[in-house]
This record gives C-alpha cells, structure tokens and sequence, in this order.
C-alpha cells in the first residue's frame, strides 16, 4: 500500500521568483493531465460600499480579450485543445484554475500569464459581461439561499467591515462602474509579489518552474502592495433576524450564526472539531440527528466555519417548510445552548479525531485535492511539514477546549438570523 | 492502467474490480438497477425515498450509525437516484474497505423500515422536493418531462409527486425494496488501492451467503413515437423567463449514441465529463455564439445522458432581461436547423473528440469517478463501453452528425416548455424588517 503523503517538505518544490511571485509544484506521473492554481491576496474587500462589486466585475472582465487574444480567440483555443481555464474574485483572494493534458501545458500557461498580466477590457465584450452579470444579480435576488445569507452577512457584520457585504455587488453599483475603475483596480492590485501558483500533474518540478518562469517572470510590480487588512468584527449584540418574503417559493431558506474567526486563530483547530461535532459530521452532526433525523424538520441543516485571512462567519443553514421555521430555529438554538453548557463526550470527540486525521488520504486522492491543499498551505502559512504535524495538533485538542472555543463564538442570546422565502415579514 | 475484472456470485451479484494503486483509497459502489423508471402513478418517488432509508437502520446497525461508523474510519459516504438507478458508495483508506463491504452486504437484505423513521423521513422527503420547487427551471423541467413522455415512466421525475410522497405507506416502501433489492439485481463495483483477486475473495465473503432474488419485473412500456410538437407554458414568479426544449434521443446501447454525444459537443461544447455527464457549455460552441455572444440569453447548454430507455436530448436557456423570448426561441431553432442540414467542419469533430479526451483523462483522476463510470454504465448499457467510448467516438463522421441531427431534431420531435415570469422577472420583496 501506498502511504506516502504527498505533501512533505521532500515531496513538494516551492520557489520564490525573482519578481517575488511565489510557485508551488508537486509531481504526479500517475494522470497525464495537468492541475494549475492561482492564488492572489486581494479581492472584495478593497471595494467601497460605493464600488461594491468591483474586484468581481474587473476580474471576470480579464477573459474578455487579453493583448494576444479576442474573447473568441481564447474561447476557441480553450476549447480546441481540451483546456480549462477560469478566473474568479472572492471578497480576500483572486483565484484562477486551470486544466490540460501535459501536451498543452505550455500553452496553458500561456493563456494564463496573458489573462492575468495583459487584459485589454474590450469595449463590447465587457459591457456584455456586465449584463450577464447584472442577469446573475437579479437571478440571485430570487434565490432563498442566496438572499438568506446575503441578508445573514448584513447583520453578522458592521457596515464598514468588508464582510458585511457579499462580493458581487448590487444592480446600482454594477452599472455605475467605469472602464477606468476596472482598469485601475486590475493595475493598481494584480502583482507577482502578492501571488501564488500552485501546479500539480505530469511534470517534473524543474520543468514545470521554467515553463512558469517563462510565461510569468516578466511580470513586474511597482512600488509596494496595498496594505491588507481586515479589521477583527466585534460580537454581536442580541438577537437580531431578518425576514425577506419571495414569491413563488415553497421552502424558507434560513441562515443563522455568528463572527467566527481567523485560519490562524489559536482556538481555530478547537473550534473547527467542535462544528464537525455540531453540525457536519455523520450526516450534519447533533443538527441532523435533532433537526432531521428526530423531528423530520428539513432536509438540509448544517453547520460551517468560513475561517479565511479574516474573521469569516460560523453559521447553521437550514431549507424547512414555511410552517416549521420558528421550531426549526427553536431547534437550532436548543442544539447551540447544549454545545454551549457541556464538553462534547469522548466518544464524539473520538469520532471527530478519527475522522479529520483518517480522512486525509482522501482529500489527496486527487491532483485537484492536492493543489487545493497546497493553495491552502501556502496562505495561511501554515509551512510544507503542515499535514506531518496535523493529525499531532488534532490529538492534543480536549473536549474543554471545544468548550471553551464554542462558548466564545456562539451563544444562544446573541446570534444574525435571515430567513428568506414564503414567508410574512410579520412572523 | 490495469485492466477492469469482471466476475459473479452464484447468487447473481455482478462484480467489477478497478484496482487503482496510486493513493491509498479505495472505493466500493452498489449499484441497483432500479429508479424512477420502475415506478407506477400512486409510488412515484419510491425509489428515491427506500435510498433514504437505508440509513435508517438495520438489526445491526442503528439509523444515522452508517455514516458516522464510515466517517470515524476516515471515510464518506452518500448515495443517489435516478431514472435508472439507485447508487450506494463509500471512499475509505484502503485498509478499511472491508467495512463498506459490510455495511452494503447488510442493508442490501436487512434494511428495517421502522414505521417511525417512515414517518419522520416524509417531512424530510417532502423537504428535499420543496427545495427543488424554489427553482424555476425545476419546475419547468418536470413539465417538460411529463409532456415528453406520455405513457413510459421517464413521464416523472425522480423525487416524485407531492402526493405520492403525501401519501405512500410503509408497506409500500419495504415491498419496493423487497422486490428490487437484492444481488442478482445489482453491481458492485470497487476501484483502488487493492488487489483484485483478495478484493474477490473479500466481495464472496460478504455477499456469497445472501439469497438470490425473484427477478424484478421488466419495464415493458415503450413510448410511442411523437407526431407533432407539444408545448408547455408555466406562469409563476421568477427572475427571468428560461426556454426548455427535448427531443426524444436514443439510449446508451444504440449505435446512434456516440454520434448524438458528438452532435451535443458541437452545440455546446464537451464540459466536465463526470460519470453524470454534465458540466458547463465550451464557449466556442455553436449555441453560445449564436445566444449568448449576440446578447440574447444569459447561458445556453445542451445535454444527453446516457440513459437505459431512450431519453431526450435537451437544449435550455435564460433570456437576457429586456429581450423577447420569441427571439432566444428562433435563434436556437435556426441553430438547430443548421446542424441538421449541413454538416459540421472536420475542426468542430477534431475539437468535440479532443474535448473529450481530455475531459476522460480528468475524470480518471480518483478512484470515485472511476467507480461511478463503471457502475453507471454497466447499469445502463455495459462497462465494456468505458474501454471503447473514446475510440467509439473518434470513428463518428461528419455524415454521421448531419444524419442524426436530421432524425433526431426536427419540430414533430421536440416538447417546447416556457417558464414565463409572472412578477415581470423583478425580484420585490412585499417588506422588510
């Protein structure tokens, strides 16, 4: 049996290039294929309240025509060669993701280094972006689960806090934006010095760091990167909920939580076991058992931490019957006053461990599991010998420390609560 | 790659080993040939709803214990239904794969259905097609099907009718089960990190002493050839008007098959080739230069699965906001008409076949996929096509396309479905607090 980890300081070849762009490479002969990953540390939350919507709209528009290619050249070369490629703004990074066979690997790296170096923003080719995206808007304004979380993140989080909003802004702003503002937001934060590439596939790491070297060494930045700061959000006060009524919808969708906290926040791992126990593990954890399982409440409800460079919310989701969202939300909280009054048994503690320390090998079955760790690895520095010394750090956690870290973050007094579909605003 | 091993148990339990040594996982997939297809006005949704209670019990293990006991080994697990099949599988460290092996071999005969977790599963069925139900292109999907087929049972989809699912028993449940559930009714299929005559010895031990069925009762209806078009129109609140269309398409053993597949990959381009079938529109395609390039729709996607009866071969769209319908409408059927008529360039063949073989090569990165490819088409044609689908499809010609084009997409042919916003596609929410 094969049981080597296939992240190790030995394994994996990381190298900073000399315009500082940083490039990640881990060697799979066993797929003849070819896994690419981008990484930058900027995003949605350099946007203004006013310009809400701005890393989203820039960065999809740099596929709409590069120096070298048209929109339908580049589709066409994609396309002809089996390649993917697509590129994405989040509200803390930017993120691109390639795939091709290990013959076409060059020119995917081509395409890339264009998209993300020289984008040109085409006149009629952006403003037609912008009405797709406007069209996503107004389609996710109709969205339960959409508008629910929207409206979550709007009372989880103060208004000058870049969560506080959703990455892909509102109708109003996404029409306002200017060919300038795209067009600075791409010079002023797309830089070597704040990327990472990641490749996993069918090539020796040599290879594969000249080729990268090649296609994005001349890239160059100017002066020093803009500040990166996302401000720590301060526990809520109360309770507060939100009703959002739609038409023509038979489930509520129901999003209620908390401010969590950093990837790199000491009670991170602590918590991180305690919401696996709370509401994923099995089949959603003590949420699906009591929610689901007992009372046949919903088909979904679940539990999950958006621990990233900033604090991002702990939150509980839930689909149910319009007639069962005020037992459902009794039922959630009932289930946050019990995480909340005593330690999680040994033997749930014991299935959690086994679990995140077992199921490893899975997660790297694959070269997109092993590019996404790495990506993972990479930003929140958390150093190649990382998954060596993982399953150690989960073995020393104690049920106290589940304690302590969930005590901390949700409270039954004080939670956001959005609910959003066939409902009244009176409930 | 190594070769697939085929072999059988004497009780008629179909077995299919994939050893993929190159990560230290494994895989194990049962697949029953049974979904939605088995099912008759009164149970539709049965299929469905038995998958869901195979978690919920045997005299062994209690309800919920299945997928903690595989998480604490380090592993997951989950199942799904379709038309044609209902799939079990687990992804586990190799050296626990016997405990899979266990856990399929106990529910496949030992399933409790206690009247109790009947009950509770209800709400939580009804729950699931709720969920659905706030989708527009749900909605006009399930209008789609059951116009497109009259009398054969792809007539419904796979969750069912809010009041089967109202009103089905427990009597009903279990005797489904009883009927469908059992080896000479179904495949494993394992894949990964073991050697495939102990993974045999391993599948005998587990599976060798469980009885073999009665045969499960033939779906005889076949559905009529259609004679004319049919339309559908559903007025209900939403974000946008969306366009539907299905023609009736071969199944997977048809010789038609690979040059349909083909036929799809020029409108629409080859994406994401998971056992599923699906994934996002290539935008060098046909119908995303003709819709969404010329700002008449937001997406366009065309699509065929593989399926066991014959099925349909589906194109569907969303209006951009401020353009007529009518217009996304002839756009798409002049596209249609095209592909029907002349033959497409020998680059769009070369481009769907390379598509193809790279999307192939990205979906045999994993064991799971590699299991679900098997499975999925063992269960609706034969695994052997796995091995030749790439050579079946470089042997497709241009006139090969042009010919099924002509058969497949003319007007007789196709069901017509229009989700029209009722709430002029504006999303007002009534107030807010």
């Amino acid at each position: 049996m094969n049981t080597t980890l296939p992240i190790t300081p030995e394994t994996v070849t990381r190298v900073t290039l000399d315009n500082g762009l940083t490039v990640l490479v881990k060697d799979n002969p066993n797929n003849p294929s070819i896994t690419l990953r981008g990484r930058m540390r900027a995003g949605g939350l350099f946007d203004s309240a006013k310009v809400n919507g701005l890393a989203h709209f820039a960065t999809a528009a740099l596929q709409r025509g590069t120096r070298k290619r048209t929109f339908q050249k580049l589709n066409e070369e994609l396309d002809r060669f089996g390649m993917s490629f697509g590129i994405g703004a989040g509200t803390e990074t930017i993120g691109f993701s390639g795939k091709s066979l290990v013959e076409d690997f060059d020119r995917l790296l081509d395409v890339a280094a264009d998209v993300v170096i020289h984008p040109v923003f085409p006149r009629a080719e952006t403003e037609k972006l912008r009405a797709e995206i406007l069209a996503d808007l107004k389609e996710a304004d109709q969205d339960t689960q959409h508008v629910a979380y929207r409206e979550f993140r709007k009372l989880c989080y103060p208004v000058t806090h870049p969560y506080h909003r959703l990455s892909d802004g509102t109708p109003a702003t996404v029409k306002r934006m200017t060919f300038d503002q795209l067009r600075a937001f791409h010079a002023r934060y797309f830089r070597p010095d704040v990327t990472t590439i990641v490749v996993v596939g069918d090539v020796r790491a040599e290879q594969a760091i000249a080729k990268i070297e090649r296609a994005f060494g001349k890239w160059r930045a100017r002066g020093k990167p803009e500040p990166y700061v996302i401000p720590d959000p301060s526990p809520l006060d109360g309770i507060t909920r939100k009703i959002m009524p739609l038409d023509g919808k038979t489930q509520a969708d129901i999003v209620l939580g908390f401010p969590g906290l950093r990837r790199n926040d000491p009670d991170y791992y602590a918590l991180s076991v305690g919401d696996l126990i709370f509401g994923r593990l099995g089949l959603f954890g003590r949420l699906g058992a009591s929610v689901r399982d007992q009372q046949g409440l919903a088909y979904y409800v679940m539990s999950g931490i958006e621990a990233g460079l900033g604090a991002g919310p702990w939150s509980v989701r839930a689909g149910v019957n319009p007639k069962n969202v005020e037992r459902a939300i009794d039922g959630v909280v009932a289930e946050i006053r019990r995480l909340a009054s005593a330690p999680v048994t040994q033997d749930e503690f014991n299935e959690a461990r086994d679990f995140i320390t077992g199921s490893l090998a899975l997660r790297l079955e694959t070269n997109d599991g092993v590019a996404g760790t790495l990506g993972e690895i990479e930003l929140f520095g958390l150093g190649l010998d990382y998954l060596q010394r993982y399953p150690n750090i989960i073995r020393a956690i104690t049920p106290e420390q589940i304690l302590a870290a969930t005590r901390k973050y949700a409270q039954a007094e004080h939670y956001a609560l959005a609910i959003a579909g066939p409902v009244n605003s009176e409930q | 790659m190594s070769e697939i091993k085929e072999a059988h148990l004497d009780n008629g339990l179909m077995v299919l080993l994939k050893p993929v040594r190159t990560a230290p996982v494994a895989t194990c997939w049962v697949w029953y040939r049974v979904g939605s297809r088995n099912e008759v006005p009164g149970i539709t949704g049965i299929s469905h709803w038995v998958e869901h209670m195979m978690f919920k019990g045997t005299p062994s293990l209690d309800k919920g214990e299945i997928m903690r006991v595989i998480n604490r080994n380090g592993g997951v697990d989950n199942a799904f239904t379709s038309s044609d099949y209902t799939a079990y599988f687990e992804l586990l460290p190799s050296d626990r794969i016997d405990l899979a092996l266990r856990i399929e071999s106990d529910r496949m005969v030992n399933a409790l259905f206690a009247p109790e977790e009947v009950a509770s599963e209800r709400t939580v069925i009804i729950s699931e097609r709720e969920g659905a139900e706030n989708e527009p292109r749900f909605w006009l999907g399930e209008e789609i099907q059951a116009a497109a087929f009259k009398v054969h049972p792809y007539h419904h989809d796979t969750i069912g009718w809010k009041t089967d699912l109202e009103t089905m028993t427990r009597d009903d449940l279990y005797a489904h089960y009883k009927t469908y559930y059992a080896p000479n009714n179904a495949v494993i299929v394992a894949a990964g990190d073991f050697d495939a005559d102990e993974m045999l010895a391993k599948i005998q031990n587990a599976f060798g002493a469980l009885p073999r069925g009665k045969d499960a009762p033939p779906v005889k209806t076949v559905e009529p050839p259609q004679e004319g078009e049919r339309r559908v129109f559903l007025r209900r609140p939403g974000p946008a008007a969306y366009f539907h269309a299905a023609y009736h398409a071969p199944q997977a053993t048809d010789p038609d098959y690979f040059p349909v597949f083909v036929l799809v990959g020029v409108l629409s381009g080859v994406g994401g080739m998971s056992f599923s079938g699906h994934g996002s529109p290539g935008r060098s395609s046909r119908l995303y230069r003709a819709l969404v390039e010329t700002g008449l729709a937001v997406d366009v996607d065309s699509s065929f699965r593989a399926t066991l009866d014959p099925g349909t071969l589906d194109v569907a769209a969303t209006v951009r906001p401020g353009v007529a319908s009518e217009k996304v409408e002839r756009a798409i059927f002049v596209e249609l008409e095209k592909i029907a008529t002349t033959r497409v360039t020998e680059q769009e063949l070369a481009k769907v076949i390379k598509q193809a073989r790279s999307q192939f090569v990205y979906a045999m990165d994993g064991v799971m996929n590699v299991g679900g490819w098997l499975g999925q088409l063992e269960v609706v044609a034969s695994y052997k096509m796995y091995e030749s689908f790439l050579d079946n499809l470089t042997k497709v010609t241009r006139e090969d396309v042009l010919r099924v084009a002509a058969k497949y997409l003319g007007e007789t042919n196709r069901t017509v479905g229009w989700f029209i916003p009722t709430n002029g596609g504006a999303a007002k929410p009534r107030a807010r607090k």
